[in-house]
């Protein structure tokens, strides 16, 4: 118990007054000379001792009286739990806040922590109150505010169990602190149990509990070594009757240490390749297994790690891949051939995802975008027959309009399904300068998506001597500006298809662009983008989302077809009477098997590989981390400062006791006073 | 008004102690209509042939002229009595519970018993106690002895605690005949060790008689409020609370009168208890009974 104004404990020296009153009154103003006591003195006991005792209960009484009024004034708090069940008052709101992350399933861990959280609920007292969550990427609120230390359990014992998920200290603390957002009575508390992991610390985000939360951490975790694979480069979509290059796995060990294994590789079961590895120093491996043949389908692959460490969840990585046929270009030129540098740029590398041709360009027959994805007009004089252009977009074709000198803007401009119209060729030279750049790029654009960061200056020192001067429509986007502020690229919706207009041709007479070294990425970019090119990752991480619709509100009008989604355990994730839902989490590891129109596909995954790296956190760097704030402001070790503002006030309960106190002496002085 | 119904307060007034002693006795011997105690009156009662040995100035000239024999006169009541009064100077009879102080009504009483002496030619004597012998003043028969007694006990101040047992030993070898022994005090003892001197005294073969002199305080306890009390004699404190606290009280001073009381009868001792609220005839004539029981 503390008191805010212990000055007011001057006031105790009232106390003296009843004091001063009762010897004066027994000894002054009561006091008699009597002849001798002799009689008096054997007067019974029990009744000399019994008004004695009177006296001085009187006295008691009135002192102590006094005293709970001074004490009253002196502001006292305490922090005790029986307050709470003496006063009815909630002394304590807990947050038990369970890690649940994949590498709490190692062996002893989870009982432990289990352990943990049944002592805590089960230390709480009559008029404490606790809210368990569960947290990995994800918190979950198992139960809401409740003091029923059994129900918590009950609640514990059939809902706690480790995910697959990796942890974020952040996402279950910032779920705890959410709790105390509504006015909760008592100290407010959190109890945090977990294996304490280094990867899940966050890196740059600032966010730390308020002051009046106490953070109390229990270590459950054990030393001991893990092997993961950290990163494997797969793809899903093949293109070709081999896998198009070794499968690359780095292997990782954490903590680090010399540690071997072997490293097998399934395919539908049936291993294709293995190899043997062992740790160097820094826990590191990388590991290569030779490609395999594959035919038209949809494949489910295994890396498996066999080796004895401390997870077993994270030794297989699922993978998907899948043989298909690469989509169709078609490049219009008037060039024949067309622009060698676009001819390279879409023939370099393996696995392509399309093929690109260059037909005669008044051959418009094959113009179907179930075989043609992309259509590029490269420096083509006059753009193909309209009405076939036109239905090719509208049944959701892509179109590339690279304008040149031959090109005749009239004749575009006299198609409504291009987004800009050419308004004239634009040479730079003879203004004083030599050339452009473009400079103002909506870099959101997937188009650019490979230009990151730094690699943005790749483009802009891209120098453009001439281009055609675009004038965009209403409706359509424009993607990039020179410096002077005309369009460069511009893209507009024609049908369920997309026109781009670039206001220069890919040849190196307007621009030193096909020169330059992104040239190849921008245009392989591009042509994924015109040409929908699924992008599709051969494994997902857990705790991911898998959209399902494809067509917005599709369920929701009863068009959509429909969807059975099977979890790797065989478990039916979508309800077969009710719409799909617009995305499904993925929690378990794994293959899941999606049904629509009597297709099946697959999607594979695996543990985030941050999890599997159980390198320990210190206790202390984690409440340094959340409660800077707290310690910034001076208040000392955490732990107190919480304690501070979790004081209950006690005021009342004195003043109510001075109350009855005095009373009583009011009762034992009216007794006592003579008949 | 007689005598007999003079408050004591009123005589306390009165300031001087041979005044209040005349007017105590006159009236009291005023008052009675027929006196049993006639020997008080100086008569003449009988002429007995000298002995040697006899006053010579009791010698009847007269008769000797007559007869040519000696012959003294003897009066009725002319004895050879002594009277040791023993005053408790105790700081316990200095209690004033009703404005008159019990020292001060012994004062009064022994001064009228010393008065009443000295009338009839009783020798008298006077001896102050508290835990010891204080002062005293042998018996004489003179009148002027009678003003050394008064001056005596006017200038007698109360002294320490009492000790009555102690006290009447000493005194008793003061008193070397058969003599009237008044013992005037409160008697805060216990009466079984009080009843050993009263003993000795007795078998001595003097006449004792006790005035146990308490103040209407102390014999009522009329007290209605809470005090703590005083021990006059020990200064010891007491709360007292009224209720049971007074009743327990009178029984236990109703038992110790009683037991006075009873071993006087035991032992042929006059007892009398005084209450200083009440005028000074019942003291006297108490005297007066005992004397005649023995002369």
């Amino acid at each position: 118990m503390q008191f805010l104004t212990p000055l007011f404990f001057l006031g105790a020296l009232a106390v003296a007054g009843p004091i001063l009153l009762h010897l004066v009154r027994r000894d002054q103003r009561n006091r008699m000379l009597f002849p001798s006591l002799m009689f008096l003195r054997r007067v019974p006991i029990q009744e000399y001792r019994r008004r004695k005792l009177r006296y001085l209960l009187l006295l008691f009484l009135r002192c102590l009286g006094l005293l709970l009024l001074v004490a009253a004034f002196a502001s006292p708090v305490t922090h005790l739990a029986w307050f709470g069940a003496v006063s009815g008052q909630v002394s304590r709101s807990l947050v038990v806040l369970l890690d649940n992350s994949m590498s709490m399933a190692r062996p002893g861990v989870w009982d432990r922590a289990l352990e943990k959280a049944r002592a805590k609920i089960r230390s709480m007292q009559g008029t404490d109150q606790a809210c368990l969550i569960l947290f990995a990427a994800k918190p979950a609120v198992l139960s809401a505010w409740e003091s029923r230390s059994a129900r918590l359990l009950q609640i514990l014992e059939s809902r706690a169990e480790p995910s697959f998920e990796s942890t974020s200290y952040l996402e279950g603390l910032r779920a705890a602190a959410q709790q105390f957002d509504e006015e909760v009575p008592g100290r407010r508390e959190i109890y945090l149990i977990t294996d304490l992991q280094q990867t899940a610390m966050p890196r740059d985000v600032q966010w730390s509990l308020d002051g009046g939360v106490r953070l109390e951490v229990e270590d459950v975790g054990e030393p001991s070594t893990n092997v993961f694979i950290q990163e494997a480069d797969l793809q899903r979509l093949v293109y070709s009757q081999e896998y198009p290059q070794p499968v690359r796995v780095q292997l990782r060990s954490s903590p680090p240490g010399s540690v071997r294994g072997e490293l097998q590789l399934f395919v539908e079961g049936r291993m294709v390749d293995r190899q043997s590895f062992e740790m160097d120093q820094e826990g590191s491996a990388p590991v290569t297994l030779r490609p395999f043949e594959l035919k038209e389908g949809i494949f489910r692959g295994r890396l498996v790690l066999a080796v004895e460490d401390a997870l077993e969840a994270d030794n297989v990585f699922h993978f998907v891949v899948e043989r298909t046929t690469p989509g169709r270009i078609r490049v219009l030129s008037d060039r024949g051939a067309g622009s060698v540098y676009l001819r390279n740029a879409l023939g370099a590398g393996r696995n392509l995802p399309f093929a690109a041709e260059f037909p005669d360009p008044r051959d418009t027959a094959e113009m179907d975008p179930e075989r043609v994805s992309l259509v590029i007009l490269d420096d083509l004089r006059t753009p193909p027959r309209t009405d076939r252009l036109s239905r090719y977009l509208e049944a959701g074709g892509g179109l590339i309009v690279a304008p040149g000198k031959r090109v005749d803007g009239r004749a575009y401009n006299r198609s409504e399904f291009f987004p800009a119209r050419l308004a004239e060729p634009r040479f730079v030279r003879g203004r004083g300068r030599s050339f452009t750049s473009i400079t103002q790029v909506d870099w959101s654009h997937p188009a650019f998506a490979i230009f990151q960061d730094l690699q943005r200056t790749a483009l802009a020192s891209v120098r453009f001597y001439g281009h055609w001067r675009l004038e965009p429509r209403a409706d359509s986007r424009v993607l990039g500006r020179f410096d002077e502020g005309d369009p460069a690229l511009v893209e507009g919706q024609a049908g369920a298809g997309r026109v781009l207009v670039l206001a220069y041709p890919l040849d190196r007479v307007w621009s030193d662009f096909p020169l330059r070294p992104a040239f190849l990425p921008f245009w392989q970019s591009l042509v994924h983008h015109m040409g929908g090119v699924r992008q599709q990752e051969a494994a997902l991480r857990v705790d991911q989302s898998l959209a399902l619709r494809e067509e917005p509100g599709a369920a929701e009008s009863g068009s959509g077809a429909r969807w059975n989604v099977l979890d790797p355990r065989g478990r039916r994730v979508v309800d077969l009477d009710q719409p799909a839902p617009a995305a499904i989490d993925l929690q378990l590891p794994g293959h899941y098997e999606i049904r629509k129109d009597k297709k099946t596909d697959w999607v594979a995954v695996n543990p985030d590989p941050s999890e599997s790296d159980i390198q320990p956190l210190p206790v202390a760097m984690l409440l340094d981390r959340f409660q800077a704030a707290t310690l910034a402001a001076g208040e000392g070790v955490s732990g107190n400062a919480s304690e501070a503002d979790a004081r209950e006030p006690l005021w009342w309960l004195f003043l109510l006791t001075a109350v009855v106190v005095l009373a009583a002496e009011s009762v034992v002085a009216g007794r006592t006073r003579p008949r | 008004m007689q005598a007999r119904f003079i408050d004591p307060a009123l005589l306390a007034k009165l300031g001087n102690l041979q005044l209040v002693a005349k007017t105590v006795v006159e009236g009291f011997i005023l008052g009675m209509h027929r006196s049993p105690y006639h020997g008080f009156s100086l008569d003449f009662a009988e002429y007995r042939q000298y002995a040697p040995g006899d006053d010579i100035r009791t010698v009847d000239w007269k008769v000797y002229g007559r007869t040519d024999r000696f012959y003294v006169k003897k009066y009725e009541g002319d004895t050879n009595t002594q009277l040791h009064i023993i005053l408790d100077g105790s700081r316990s009879m200095s209690f004033a519970g009703n404005g008159l102080s019990k020292l001060d009504y012994g004062r009064f009483l022994a001064a009228s018993l010393a008065y009443l002496s000295v009338r009839q030619n009783d020798a008298t004597g006077l001896a102050v106690f508290d835990s010891d012998v204080l002062e005293a003043v042998p018996p004489r028969a003179q009148y002027r002895h009678f003003l050394s007694i008064l001056h005596l006990l006017e200038r007698l101040q109360p002294g320490g605690r009492s000790q009555i047992t102690e006290s009447l030993g000493q005194v008793s070898r003061f008193i070397r005949k058969r003599s009237m022994v008044v013992i005037i005090s409160d008697f805060y003892q216990d009466a079984s060790s009080l009843s050993r001197a009263l003993h000795y005294l007795h078998h001595r073969g003097n006449d004792v008689v006790l005035f146990h002199v308490l103040d209407p305080v102390e014999l009522e306890l009329p007290l209605e409020a809470v005090r703590t009390l005083e021990d006059l004699e020990t200064g010891e404190h007491l709360p007292y609370v009224p209720g049971d606290s007074r009743q327990a009280y009178l029984d236990l001073l109703e038992n110790h009168i009683q037991e006075l009381r009873k071993e006087c009868r035991d032992i042929f001792i006059d007892y009398q208890l005084l209450n200083t609220r009440e005028p000074l005839d019942r003291a006297l004539r108490s005297y007066l009974v005992a004397r005649r029981r023995k002369y």
